[in-house]
């Protein structure tokens, strides 16, 4: 286990009868920049306060460096911990709350000075050391915070959710700084987000919660492109889940092609799929009554060209809409399964209420559990 | 029509005083409700000073003019008149306000100079006062009998303060970081005692204290001491009843700063490297400040003058400026000089409580001094 700096092994957490963590195994590498993702009350924030010593497992362990920390309180940890709310001590300005751990440590004066000054350049606060946190903008209270927090130079820094109350903007940016930041510093980050986007863009790695239990761990590629489970699917791609042939499928809502029913143009698909058999050629339909899945109207490939098979039924459009520069169609399928289909750029014919082609390459399927 | 509407206005307005009825006692923020065609221009803060000209400067017509321009009655109500509403709400605000004043001017300013006079006014016979000034009042205090009971006195509010903020301190705080559940339940027993007479609470204490009491009984039953304590009657016995009548207020007063306090704060100082007793004096004291100041000035002041307590636990041998007072004035009827010990009492909690305020540095009281 040397190559690990921090090992969570079986930690079981339970507040009254709701058990909040079950059985987590977490192995970090040193100067990895890890993030637990989940919904809220998943049990990530309680994980991290167990890691940060200010609650204790029921069970398991805690090891840091190879040393058993399970039973050790907080401030003899090295664990620092930037809060959401920032916690930035209102009767502090801002540099005695960076210098705060200096001073316990009986740092003397002028070399707290110093440090303050250089922790507060890190974070482009410079000159604001007179500042009271009341004096501070949320992004600003951020900085200090994180400036007091890697001040002491903390083994770990742990993060719950720090970018949680800014506005987007400020939120990407920060998001760029921190990753930055880390790097700079090449500390071990573990980061809390309940936000896909801000996971997938900063982490080496991440570990995705629900219920108290990982669903899947691994690097961005890996969680987006390859989940696991249905819940990886839908939270992390937002992607389509699809019950066919007994089986349960992810395919994201970018791969599913919608166009108008028109007899007389044969379909290609807006994203020009390599589609060149007709429907009622392919084989059969790959039904499935025992589940009560779908009957996914065909399956057709172009042998030729080895390219992946291509699956289409039909569907009812129950709205349109643009999100984030995205034109987002959903489609109700014959058996109920809705559809989303999105896309970049231009509109689309189709409306609601209209009948839709719906069609997807069977190599963007992913099968779930 | 559009004159119609003004008059309709016009009208609503002025049968309408509620409508004026200021929030705030300047009348400033308000004015947007009376300001002239206010979405044409909108009208901040100082509108009540710069509206009037506009109100006054045009003819009658002149607000239905701006009705059409606005095209929206409702946000019309009073146009053109903003002058006379601003003047009707200060009136209003300071009628409202008068209760206040004159419940201060008599109950608190009027009884006080009473009071003072009173000190310089000569005795007369049996129970009167002779509205000739002297001064001869005050040096008579200089008697060491006198000294010595003000001595006393400082000594026991002293005493008194120091006990009550160690039993109320940890209660108040304890408290606050109880579940709301718990805290409510905290608060009702809390609250049960008043609910008696306080006289009949000290007879309580007084069965409790006496020469084979309960106190005695349960000591000696246990073994602890081996003949009664006869602890009425003694100083302690003061101690204890003066703490026990006054701990609420400090427990009240740090409790309600105590839940104010963010507790990520204390976890925010523990991750940073400080153990429990350091987060505490360098956090969780400084936060709480106010609550305790004020708990410590609820505590003192009366503390000076509670005279029942020492007459009752502490008979005749614990003598107090608030018995002295007492005693001058109901037994030996020299209304004068239990006035001018009275001055006194009241000079030298202030002086205490300025040099507390010095001291302790904080300016912030919870609502007092």
């Amino acid at each position: 286990m040397g190559d690990f700096l921090l090992s969570c092994e079986h930690i079981e957490k339970s507040f009254g009868a709701t058990r909040v963590l079950c059985g987590i195994n977490l192995h970090v590498r040193p100067s990895e920049f890890i993030t637990l993702l989940g919904p809220s009350g998943c049990g990530k924030t309680t994980l991290l306060r167990i890691i940060a010593g200010l609650e204790y497992p029921d069970e398991g362990k805690v090891i840091l460096d190879g040393v058993d920390m399970t039973p050790v309180p907080p401030h003899r940890r090295s664990v620092g911990m930037v809060f959401q709310n920032y916690a930035l001590f209102p009767h502090m300005n801002v540099e005695a709350n960076v210098g705060y751990s200096l001073r316990l440590k009986g740092v003397p004066k002028a070399q707290i000075r110093e440090e303050v000054a250089k922790a507060l350049h890190t974070v482009a606060l410079d000159g604001y050391g007179r500042r009271l946190p009341s004096e501070l903008s949320g992004g600003q209270s951020q900085r200090v915070a994180i400036a007091r927090a890697i001040i002491g130079k903390p083994r770990i820094l742990l993060l719950d959710e720090p970018l949680g109350a800014l506005d987007l903007q400020l939120r990407r940016q920060m998001q760029i700084e921190l990753k930055h930041l880390q790097k700079q510093l090449s500390m071990t980050f573990i980061y809390i987000t309940h936000d896909q986007e801000e996971a997938l863009t900063m982490s080496d790695r991440i570990a995705v919660m629900k219920d108290g239990r990982f669903q899947q761990t691994g690097d961005a590629t890996q969680i987006y492109d390859a989940p696991e489970t249905t819940f990886v699917a839908q939270f992390v791609g937002n992607a389509n889940i699809l019950r066919m042939d007994g089986r349960t499928y992810a395919i994201r809502s970018e791969y599913v092609r919608m166009e108008p029913v028109s007899p007389d143009k044969p379909s290609t698909g807006f994203a020009a799929a390599p589609e060149t058999a007709a429907p009622d050629t392919a084989a059969a339909a790959q039904s499935d009554g025992t589940t009560g899945a779908m009957a996914i109207a065909a399956l057709s490939g172009s042998l030729k060209t080895g390219d992946s098979p291509v699956f289409h039924t039909t569907g009812t459009v129950t709205d349109k809409s643009f999100a984030g520069g995205q034109l987002r169609i959903n489609a109700r399928l014959p058996d109920g399964t809705m559809l989303l289909s999105s896309r970049h750029g231009i509109d689309s014919d189709l409306r609601a209420g209209m009948e839709a082609r719906v069609s997807w390459d069977q190599k963007h399927m992913v099968e779930v559990h | 029509m559009m004159g119609r509407k003004a008059q309709l206005h016009t009208s609503t307005d002025s049968e309408n005083p509620q409508a004026a009825v200021p929030v705030d006692a300047s009348g400033g923020a308000a004015t947007p409700v009376g300001a002239p065609g206010g979405a044409a221009k909108p009208v901040d803060a100082p509108g009540g000073a710069a509206t009037p000209a506009t109100g006054e400067g045009h003819p009658a017509g002149r607000p239905g003019a701006h009705l059409s321009k606005l095209g929206a009655p409702s946000s019309a109500i009073g146009a053109g008149r903003p002058h006379a509403l601003t003047r009707r709400k200060r009136r209003v605000s300071m009628i409202l306000a008068a209760p206040l004043y004159i419940f201060t001017l008599a109950f608190v300013v009027g009884p006080l100079a009473y009071m003072v006079f009173l000190s310089f006014a000569t005795r007369d016979g049996q129970w009167g006062v002779k509205a000739v000034l002297t001064l001869s009042n005050y040096p008579k205090m200089a008697e060491p009998i006198y000294v010595t009971t003000f001595v006393n006195s400082l000594k026991l509010a002293l005493i008194t303060t120091v006990f009550v903020t160690l039993t109320g301190y940890p209660f108040g705080y304890f408290m606050a970081r109880l579940s709301p559940k718990r805290k409510g339940i905290a608060m009702f027993l809390l609250i049960i005692p008043f609910w008696t007479s306080a006289l009949m609470r000290l007879y309580g204490w007084m069965i409790v204290f006496r020469a084979n009491g309960i106190l005695d009984r349960v000591l000696m039953a246990l073994g602890i001491v081996d003949r009664p304590l006869r602890l009425l009657y003694t100083y302690p016995a003061v101690v204890v009843g003066m703490v026990y009548a006054l701990a609420p207020f400090m427990i009240y007063a740090v409790f309600s700063s105590a839940e104010k306090m963010d507790f990520h704060l204390v976890e925010a100082a523990r991750t940073l490297g400080a153990s429990a007793p350091r987060a505490f004096f360098t956090i969780t004291l400084p936060l709480t400040m106010p609550g305790l100041f004020s708990g410590v000035v609820l505590t003192f002041v009366p503390s000076m003058g509670l005279y029942f307590i020492a007459d009752l636990l502490g008979g005749n041998k614990v003598v107090l400026v608030g018995n002295l007072i007492y005693e001058q004035l109901m037994k030996v009827h020299d209304w004068p000089f239990a006035a001018a010990l009275s001055v006194v009492l009241v000079i030298l909690v202030s002086v205490f409580l300025f040099a507390y305020r010095k001291v302790a540095g904080s300016g912030e009281l919870e609502g007092l001094v």
